[in-house]
């Protein structure tokens, strides 16, 4: 038998066997590499090893820019301090300071307390016997 | 009758002391291995599938089983190592076009395409390509034929080494082969390609 019938397709076939093999980029080997050891990975499941895409490298540069900058742009200056934050001891009594100026949190507790002393438990027993009247 | 492979990487002594180095666990005897297989590997699921990630993905999964098999002494070498690497290697790409099979399936709701259209689409290569008509020529193929020339020509393998694979004799695989080329060449006649290159 010859098998050689077509010396053309069959040169033809070799290249385009040849061009196939040199498809992948030049990290395919190690990407096959670091593959093993790992579980079969499933053709479905898609558990292969894959380049790193590009926008992960963009992101990751964002997100480092971003760190390293919003600290300063929230920055106090010493000329920007009143009384108040200057006189701050630590982190926690600043917090609840300016949670104070901006809540009211004074008058809150101060309702509070007089909720408490005004309050007479008896007043439930006839509420519930009687009905509040419309 | 068999040719022999133009690539000295293709020695079958150096393949086997490959393959021997891995077993004994020798240190970067897997680089060689993966070196050596890898891109035929690709190849032959590339030629099938037309689709790169697909066939990078088969590749791995090819090479973690035979590692698994290999590192856990499952793998008894009797110097047979391409035969068994491609018939896993075949095995994942069937699973792939039947599973691509049934998702196109549902996908168009159509049973009678699925029926008539067993082939993975070439779509993804350019028609520019003057390979391009060689490619849809060998889809055109039926399975067997493809599955030969696939072997053949983009995994390198040797015409014994088929046999051994698809296990049946070297003559009928190489009449495969024969038949099969037989058919490429008279689907691309009309080709200009072709018919310069014969002028």
């Amino acid at each position: 038998m010859n098998q050689s019938n077509d010396p053309q397709i069959e040169a033809m076939l070799d290249e385009l066997g040849a061009r196939t093999r040199a498809e992948p980029d030049g990290g395919f080997e190690q990407r096959v590499e670091q593959s093993l050891g790992q579980p079969v990975p499933t053709i479905s499941g898609r558990r292969r090893i894959r380049r790193a895409p590009v926008w992960l490298g963009a992101v990751a540069a964002t997100v480092a820019v971003g760190v390293v900058l919003w600290p300063a742009t929230r920055a106090v200056s010493p000329g920007e301090l009143d009384g108040t934050e200057a006189a701050a001891e630590s982190i926690a009594e600043l917090s609840f300071t300016l949670f104070d100026d901006a809540f009211g949190l004074e008058d809150s507790l101060a309702f509070a307390d007089d909720t408490s002393s005004t309050f007479d438990p008896t007043s439930l027993d006839e509420w519930f016997t009687e009905g509040e009247p419309l | 009758m068999q040719r022999a492979p133009s690539d000295p990487s293709l020695d079958s002594d150096a393949s086997d002391a490959i393959v021997r180095s891995v077993i004994a666990g020798e240190p970067g005897a897997w680089k060689n291995l993966i070196g050596l297989w890898s891109r035929r590997v690709y190849a032959a699921a590339q030629s099938r599938l037309h689709d790169p990630e697909a066939a990078e993905e088969v590749t791995q999964s090819v090479m973690v089983t035979v590692y698994e098999q290999i590192s856990t002494g499952r793998y008894a070498h009797n110097g047979q190592f391409e035969s068994w690497l491609f018939r896993i290697a075949m095995n994942r790409v069937r699973d792939v076009v039947r599973k691509s099979q049934r998702q196109r399936t549902r996908s168009l709701g159509d049973a009678a395409f699925a029926a008539s259209d067993d082939r993975m689409p070439v779509s993804r290569y350019e028609a520019s390509d003057p390979m391009s008509a060689l490619r849809e020529a060998i889809a055109s193929l039926p399975e067997a034929d493809q599955e030969v020339l696939s072997l053949r020509h983009h995994a390198q393998l040797g015409f014994a080494a088929i046999a051994e694979m698809l296990g049946q004799p070297v003559g009928t695989v190489l009449a495969r082969h024969h038949r099969a080329v037989a058919k490429l060449k008279s689907q691309l006649e009309s080709h200009p390609f072709v018919s310069e290159a014969q002028r």
